[in-house]
This record gives structure tokens, sequence and C-alpha cells, in this order.
């Protein structure tokens, strides 16, 4: 169990900069995710951390050790990978013994020690067959138990349940995170699923082109992203493009089609200097009869493009002009009489909305 | 799949006019009849595929055991069944197989002791000129066996003349030319199972703090092994088969089964010859036995087929 920290580490691959340079804590037994669109750099901050590339430059630790330049065997890692990655040719037992034997561990320690592991992935009974023999989930779950058998001081995971089928996933997110809990162990989990981020993390780094764009619980992110990039990747959201935004006394205000937008964000928060685009949540907005009063509230009118029945909530396109739409969830009660074509009025709240560079 | 095929077509049936029904019934038998085909045509495929393949050991073996003393022939099947034949194998074609045994045994050990570092430097190196040193492992394929004992002759020849060690018809001259044929069986296997190979098995062996030798003793060489063992089999084959390299390396009192075989036929031929085959195919079918025994047929045939190809 120790911290990992990044200190300006930077990868280049020739001309192309896979990272730039990046600071990152993370926290004694935090479970951190980097979330990003293939390409955006988390495998390679992954690998950093085990080692199987090293920083072009900058520096790595794992607790107080600098491991920059250590190869992966020195480590003291567990890692646990998309295709599972068990050694074919072993059993159950020989797979997740593995780190212990070349520990110098005797036969009845490794075998205690496979046994006690079995029972907390929850797959007693297996230890003598081989991996072909387990199906995808069983096999996943072999895989954390042979990366965490020696007590690594981190545990990687490099999107191990993109191979799995959608509900599978959703009851390993559950058991990886209890898994992970019950061991203290400080991971740095890899996705490109937001949802599965938002699922399991204390904390999720967000990675864009190389550049760790923000990192915070998922609450945090979901409601006060810092980028267009963070607001777009988590969650579903409005974005339009304003013109003129400023910061008044108390609120901000930016100009869209004619309407003035009345922002206010917390103190923190600046106002973009450069072109700005306004962001708004679809379950924050509601939609009223065209042209209602709606006293220090947003409204802009437009007409209904379409609706969409999803479940739990209705999402209704609404046309505002230029060219731009709003989608705004509604509680299927309340939406008698929205059907496309309607002319009607979207409002929203000035501390719903936000500013953010574009 | 047919019952629900067959169900449609039925439905389809139902549903229409007796003369579109008449033509559906007609469609459905025509289908089913295209079935039986089917069925048929697989099974004389596959029945004529194995007499192609095992008449000649079958007439082999059936000869093998028709007696008839000095004016015996090839009789097929045997008109005096008799083992005589068996008792009549000369010692030499013994002691030539013998020889062959011992060298192919050697030239399939060597091939996997030169071929398993080449290909591991040929897939995983970035040495420059790789792929020219690949064409030249690949080309004893390549060469007429032919131009390449002609070859070793004249070498050897020429070694001879110079050092005073004349290697042909001897078992170490005999040995490098094997070997020089038996190499790219295993790196041609070899090289094929490393290119599937799933590197992330070895990045697996690393994390859990296994060295880069133990990864590959106890990750690698077990993994890429089934292509390993397809590729020395592959050797021994080629190496106890051969004629056209050996005929230039033997020399008389010192000569490989195939060679003997082969001089045999052209001077004094009975069917004592075919009673040494008929020996030397049952060897080679225990020999396939104890294989499949041991690693598993269908490993070798799919060499390296036990990790998932991404």
């Amino acid at each position: 169990m120790s911290k990992v920290t990044f200190r300006k580490a930077v990868k280049r691959y020739g001309n192309f900069t896979a990272l730039q340079p990046l600071d990152l804590d993370i926290r004694e037994g935090e479970f951190l995710t980097l979330l990003g669109p293939s390409g955006c750099g988390k495998t390679t901050t992954l690998r950093l951390v085990a080692g199987f590339i090293q920083p072009t430059e900058g520096s790595v630790y794992i607790g107080d050790e600098d491991v920059t330049g250590k190869p992966p065997q020195k480590r003291g890692i567990g890692m646990v990978f998309q295709d599972y990655a068990l050694f074919p040719h072993m059993t159950i037992e020989e797979n997740i013994g593995f780190a212990l034997k070349e520990r110098g561990a005797s036969a009845g320690e490794i075998k205690t020690r496979v046994w006690d592991l079995l029972q907390l992935v929850e797959l007693p009974g297996v230890k003598d067959r081989y991996p072909t023999e387990l199906s995808g989930g069983q096999q996943q779950r072999v895989a954390v138990a042979r990366a965490v058998a020696h007590t690594p001081r981190v545990l990687l995971m490099d999107e191990p349940l993109g191979a799995l089928d959608l509900k599978l996933r959703e009851s390993m997110q559950i058991e990886l995170r209890n898994i992970q809990k019950s061991l203290g162990i400080t991971t740095i989990y890899v996705t490109h699923d937001q949802i599965e981020a938002m699922n399991m993390s204390d904390r999720i780094a967000v990675m864009n082109e190389g550049v760790l764009e923000q990192i915070g619980s998922a609450e945090e992110l979901y409601d006060t992203p810092k980028t267009k990039f963070v607001a777009d990747f988590i969650g579903q959201i409005n974005l339009l493009p304003v013109t003129g935004a400023e910061q008044r006394s108390d609120h901000a205000v930016a100009g869209f089609n004619g309407s003035e937008i009345k922002v206010v964000m917390p103190a923190e928060r600046r106002v973009p200097t450069g072109s700005a685009v306004l962001g708004v949540r679809p379950e924050q907005l509601t939609i009223v009869p065209k042209e209602t009063a709606v006293n220090g509230a947003n409204r802009l009118d437009g007409q209904i493009m379409s609706t969409r029945f999803v479940g739990n909530v209705i999402k209704i396109e609404v046309g505002i002009g230029m060219a731009q739409t709003f989608v705004v969830d509604m509680h299927p009660s309340a939406v008698a009489g929205l059907t496309a074509g309607a002319e009607v009025g979207v409002v929203w709240q000035p501390e719903s909305g936000f500013l953010l560079e574009d | 799949m047919s019952a629900r095929e067959d169900g449609l077509i039925a439905a389809d049936a139902v549903r229409a006019t007796p003369d579109t029904r008449a033509v559906a019934a007609g469609k459905a038998m025509r289908w089913r009849s295209r079935q039986a085909v089917n069925f048929w045509l697989k099974w004389v495929m596959v029945v004529l595929a194995y007499v192609f393949l095992h008449a000649p050991l079958i007439v082999v073996i059936g000869a093998s055991f028709n007696g008839g003393g000095e004016y015996a022939a090839i009789e097929f099947p045997p008109a005096s069944p008799s083992i005589e034949w068996y008792f009549e194998i000369p010692m030499q074609q013994f002691e030539a197989l013998g020889l062959s045994f011992a060298l192919a045994s050697l030239a399939s050990l060597s091939a996997v002791i030169i071929g398993v570092p080449a290909a591991l430097g040929l897939v995983r190196s970035n040495l420059p000129g790789k792929t020219l040193i690949g064409v030249v492992f690949r080309s004893p394929l390549q060469i007429p066996a032919v131009v390449s004992g002609i070859a070793f002759l004249q070498m050897y020849y020429l070694v001879g003349d110079a050092t005073g060690f004349f290697a042909q018809g001897s078992f170490i001259g005999l040995a490098i030319g094997h070997i020089f044929i038996a190499i790219p069986y295993v790196v041609g296997t070899v090289v094929a199972v490393l290119q599937r190979f799933d590197h992330r098995l070895e990045e697996a062996a690393l994390s859990l703090g296994a060295s880069p030798w133990r990864t590959f003793r106890r990750v690698t060489l077990p993994v890429i092994m089934p292509g390993v063992y397809a590729g020395a089999l592959y050797a021994f084959m080629v190496s106890f088969g051969d004629v056209p390299l050996s005929i230039f390396l033997t020399a008389p009192g010192y000569v490989t089964y195939p060679v003997e075989l082969f001089s045999a036929l052209e001077n004094d031929f009975d069917p004592s010859i075919l009673a040494s085959g008929t020996l030397v195919i049952l060897f080679c079918l225990v020999v396939m036995i104890v294989v499949q025994r041991v690693v598993g047929l269908d490993a070798l045939l799919k060499i390296g087929g036990t990790g998932k190809g991404r």
C-alpha cells in the first residue's frame, strides 16, 4: 500500500508526445481511474507505473521511492490485463502462485495463500483447472487474485472488464471494488467507460490528448467540470456557443442569438476571456409554454424537434435557433402536449449553467 | 437449422393457395435432396482422400506378406501369404536404419538448438537486415536438395584438400548437411508461434516479479513449446527421409536408410524391401502415437494455439 506520484513525467515517441508533463498524486489506498478516449495517454500513464516503459523526462514514485528507470519486476506491482493474460500452460493454482514462487515461498505457503485468494474472489475449487476451462468472468477473477497474491504496493488494471458483456461487467465492477476495499490496496484503473469510472472510483483523472484535464470525484467532475472536454465526456450535457461573456458584480452574462443569459458560478470559477460555451445538464432544464415570464431564470424559446422515451425520462430535443438544440430531460408524467412541432420555452436557473472555454 | 428451415417452408405452404403450395412443396423437396447430395459428396471426398493417402502404404504392407521364394514380385493382395521376407531383410538395412535414426535425432536436436534462438531473434529483435537473415535461414527450402548435396560435396573436397579432413562419407559430414536442411522447419514453425505470441503474458510475468530470464523459462518457452516440438518433428522426418542430399554424402558401408533402399531397389530388388519398409511404417506409427500421448498431435497441428490470437 503506497501512494504513487508523477513529477513532470513526459513520454515521447519520436515527434509524438503520448504524455504531456504530468503531475499527479495518487493517495494511499485510493482507487483512482484514468479515464479518456483511446489515445489519450491513460494506458501510457499506467505503463509508466508498471515500468514497461520509462518516462522521457520527469520521474515516477511508488511510495517514497523513485522508481524511474527501474524494471517492472523490481517495482512490487500487480497488474490485471484486458485479456487476463493468464498463463495458458499453468493451472489456476500455479497462475495465482506465480509471484510467490518467484519470491521463493514454500509450496505450503503458496497453497494456503492460493486457497485464501480463491475464497476472496469466490472461486473455490478451481485450483487444478486450466485458464481455458474457465469463463471470461472467472478468468478475470483469477487474474485479480494472481495480481494481488504477493500483496503488491500498487494494483494496476488496464481495461480489465473490456472483454466481458454488459451485465457481467456491472456485477464485476462492484466485486472488483469490494475486493479492492477489503485489501485496501492503492489501485490505478484504466477505462474509456465513464459509467464504469463513476461506479468504482474514489477519484477520476480525465485525460485527453496526453493531457490530464481534471482530477476529482465523480460528483466534482459532473457538477463542476473545468474544461469543455470533461463536461462533454462525463455525463450528458448541452453545450451552447455564446458571445460576449463577461463577469458582472454577482453574476456573469453571455449572449446567444440576441438573448442575454445569466450565469452564477462559484467564486473560484473564472469567466473565460476568449470564446466561450455555456454548459447545462439536460436534467437542469425544464420546458414551459412559449414566452412565459420566468423572473430571474433563463429562458430560450424554440420548437420541439423530437421526443424520445428512454425509460425513467423523456428526452425532448428543442431547436433554439442558430442551428442549436437543447436536450431536456423531462419526467414522463410532465410531458402532456409536448410533441414535435410545439412552440415552447426552455428554462433553467442561473446557478445550473457554467461557462467554459471553447 | 434444417428443422427451422423446413418449418418456414411448411408455414409458407400452409398460407399459400393450392397452386403455390405445390411449388413450395417442390422447393422443400429440392432443398432436402440438395442436403442429401451434400452429405454424400462430403463422404465420398473423405473416402477418396483416405484412399489416395493410404493406398500406397496398404499395398506395400500387403505385398510384403506375399511369399513365393525367388520368383516373388510385388503382388497385392498377396497370393501366398507368408512372413518369409521378414527374415530376408539384409543386415545392412538395419545398420542403415540405425544410422538414419541417429542422424535424424541429431539433426532435429541441432536444428532446435540453432533454430529457436534464430526465430527469437528474427521475431523479437530490431536487428538491421533482419529480413535478409530470415531469407538465409529459409534458403535451404528453396535450393533443390540435389544442388545442396553437390555443393556440400564440393565444399567437403575443398575443405579436405586444405585441411586433410574429408567430411564426405563421415557421420559429421552427413550431420552438417542434414542440420542444414532441417533448420528451416524449426525456424518456420517457431517464428509462426512467436508472431502469434501474446506479449502480455511476458508483461504479466515481469509485473509479478520474474526476471527476463525467468520469464523466458517459465512463460515464453513453455508456451512456444508445441511449436518447437512440431518443428523438431518435421526436421526429424525431413532428415530421416532424405535421399537427394544424402546420396552425395554417403560412402559404401556408411549409408542412410533411404539411400540404402534406393540402391537396393536399383540393384537387387526383392520383397524384403517391402518387409523392411513395413517395419519403418510401423515404427513411424509408434512414434506418432508416442508424440500424441506426450504432446498431443492437435497441439502440433495448430502450433501454439493455446493463447488467444488478437
